[in-house]
């Protein structure tokens, strides 16, 4: 449970509201600057809050009305940053038993090392080891005190690409056997989709949505929580008709969709559409059929293995395509292309309620 | 050459180094990681000694272990005696004059110590303590070694202290640097080059020992990885 506020002289101010779930993996996604780090940290006890609330499993941990705030010590907590911090006097061994009572250190720090698959670097220090190996020793040290909340802040952001998608693969599994609450800062999709249960949206200084991960993912409920999970097409609009069917017919830009029935009886609302979901076709042939849009080639970004077409279809659209698909279908600026959109793939986001 | 007085300097030296261990300790830690402003009056007293003239620092301890100052009396009701011209008096006057050569070094290698190690092992359910001698200490390991060292050379050399302080007195005050001091007014400059001579290797000796056990340069504080 936290309700809390931090403001930063001259910066930002914060506001997070959230319930963390109790068991799983949460994921504090959003962009750089929302905050997630903050938070996280606020969490943790090295940072506290200017006014609010925290508290864990029933216990207050920061009340700041009461002048209470526990420190990260007492918390029971692990903690991982995004470069190790381990310490580096210290062999593996060492660091991995940190946090635990004398007598019950060499059986639990072979157990954890064990886990991370690093049982036989264990007199090595932390200078000796690759980025990656240092991050295990990390996550082992976390974990070995059996704390009652892991916090992850990007853990392998500071890794290189191999590293990293090796750890993600076995971080899954590591925090499965530790079968602690776990909290995870990330600003990666994929990691998101792959570590968490449950994810909260944080930008602007505040959650802007939280709950299941497919769920937050595929119905962002506001403008920004769809910018955040990262929809690149937003459109206002409004609802012409709708049918028995639980279909919409939309109007944007002179343009009408088709789109899924957001329910109740909203008319203004904003249309959010995926890059990745939109399928162009050579021509520009404008059909009966629904959501085929004749648009114009406005811009093309490389963005690595794929591109980003920007249109003009009656309204700015985007889409991502595969660099044969671009050869295929000849495009360059003013290019004359059919833009293809699924109706489910129209997600509608009533617009009174979208933005507070 | 006078043993005696080699004999009290290094006495002096060695005592005022593991006074300064004990009491800068805790003073550089305070000063490397408070967030009082307390810090801002603190800091100067401690740096004082670096510019003021031995010979008034001395004064001041002079007077202030006199019998005629509060802390003097003091000191004389629970002992029975007066600090001013003794061996004890002395070492109070040295700890004073070398603190900022030990707590300056000290507090700089705590205040680089990466504090993402300290946070690390605040979460590993570490008290402060325990983050001091486990994880701060050994990582300002240089630091330290090197303000000892720093005290333990400045406090051979003193000179004005000591006289002010000391009075003189062979075998108790009378230190090394008064001695050869002593010499040079009695025109006798073969013991005062000799005394110097020991002075001078045993310095180097002291500077090329520690070097040795630290793998590095002495002077150079703060950690090093």
């Amino acid at each position: 449970m936290i309700d809390a506020t931090r403001s930063f002289i001259g910066g930002p101010t914060f506001r997070f509201v959230l319930s963390l779930p109790t068991t799983g993996t949460t994921v504090l996604f959003g962009p750089s600057g929302g905050g997630k780090t903050t938070l996280l940290r606020m969490l943790a006890g090295l940072d506290s809050p200017d006014r609010g609330v925290i508290a864990f499993g029933g216990v207050p941990w920061v009340d700041t009305a009461k002048g209470l705030h526990v420190p990260p010590e007492r918390r029971r907590i692990g903690y991982v940053t995004q470069e190790p911090a381990l310490f580096p006097h210290l062999t593996v061994h060492e660091n991995a038993g940190f946090g635990l009572p004398r007598i019950e250190r060499a059986a639990r720090v072979a157990e954890v090392l064990d886990l991370v698959g690093l049982a036989d670097l264990a007199d090595r220090r932390p200078d000796a080891l690759s980025g990656g190996q240092r991050q295990r020793v990390a996550i082992a040290r976390a974990i070995a005190p059996r704390p009652g909340l892991l916090l992850l802040d990007e853990p392998l952001s500071a890794l290189d690409a191999t590293a990293r998608d090796g750890l993600r693969r076995d971080l899954a599994r590591y925090l499965h056997a530790a079968a602690i609450p776990t909290v995870l800062v990330t600003h990666d999709r994929a990691e998101a989709l792959s570590l968490g249960h449950h994810i909260a949206l944080v930008g602007e200084g505040r959650i802007l949505q939280a709950g299941p991960i497919a769920e937050v993912f595929s119905r962002p409920d506001s403008i920004a929580a769809a910018h955040v999970v990262g929809v690149e097409t937003v459109l206002a609009a409004r609802v012409v008709t709708r049918s028995d069917e639980g279909l919409v017919t939309l109007e944007a830009g002179g343009v009408r969709l088709t789109a899924l029935d957001p329910g109740a009886s909203v008319v203004h609302v904003f249309a959010c559409i995926r890059a990745d979901e939109v399928i162009l076709e050579p021509g520009a042939t404008a059909t009966s059929a629904r959501n085929r849009l004749a648009a114009t080639v406005i811009a093309i970004h490389d963005e690595g293995t794929l591109l980003r077409v920007d249109l003009d279809c009656g309204f700015p659209l985007a889409a991502r395509i595969t660099r044969p698909a671009l050869r295929e279908l000849e495009l360059r600026e003013g290019s004359a292309v059919s833009a293809i959109i699924k109706a489910p793939s129209v997600h509608v986001i009533p617009r009174d309620e979208a933005e507070p | 050459m006078d043993l005696e007085a080699l004999r009290v300097s290094l006495t002096l030296a060695a005592a005022t180094s593991a006074c300064l261990l004990v009491l800068g300790l805790p003073i550089a830690y305070w000063l490397a990681f408070t967030r009082s402003r307390l810090r801002l009056l603190v800091e100067p007293v401690v740096a004082l000694p670096l510019v003021l003239p031995p010979t008034v620092l001395g004064l001041s301890v002079l007077l202030a272990l006199g019998p005629r100052s509060p802390f003097g009396r003091m000191i004389q009701e629970a002992t029975g005696r007066t600090l001013a011209f003794s061996f004890e008096g002395l070492l109070v006057a040295s700890i004073l004059y070398s603190l900022p050569f030990a707590v300056q070094p000290f507090a700089t290698a705590f205040a680089s110590v990466d504090v993402r190690l300290r946070e690390a092992a605040a979460c590993l359910g570490a008290s402060k303590t325990r983050t001091f001698f486990e994880v701060i200490l050994p990582l300002s390991r240089r630091g330290v070694a090197a303000g000892l060292v720093l005290s333990f050379a400045h406090t051979l050399g003193e000179f004005g202290v000591v006289l002010m302080v000391g009075g003189n007195i062979p075998g108790v005050t009378r230190t090394a640097s008064i001695a050869i001091y002593d010499s040079v007014q009695a025109l006798d400059y073969q013991t005062a080059l000799r005394t110097s001579g020991v002075l001078v290797v045993l310095s180097l000796l002291i500077l090329a020992v520690t070097s040795r056990l630290l793998g590095g340069l002495v002077l150079q504080t703060g950690s090093r990885r």
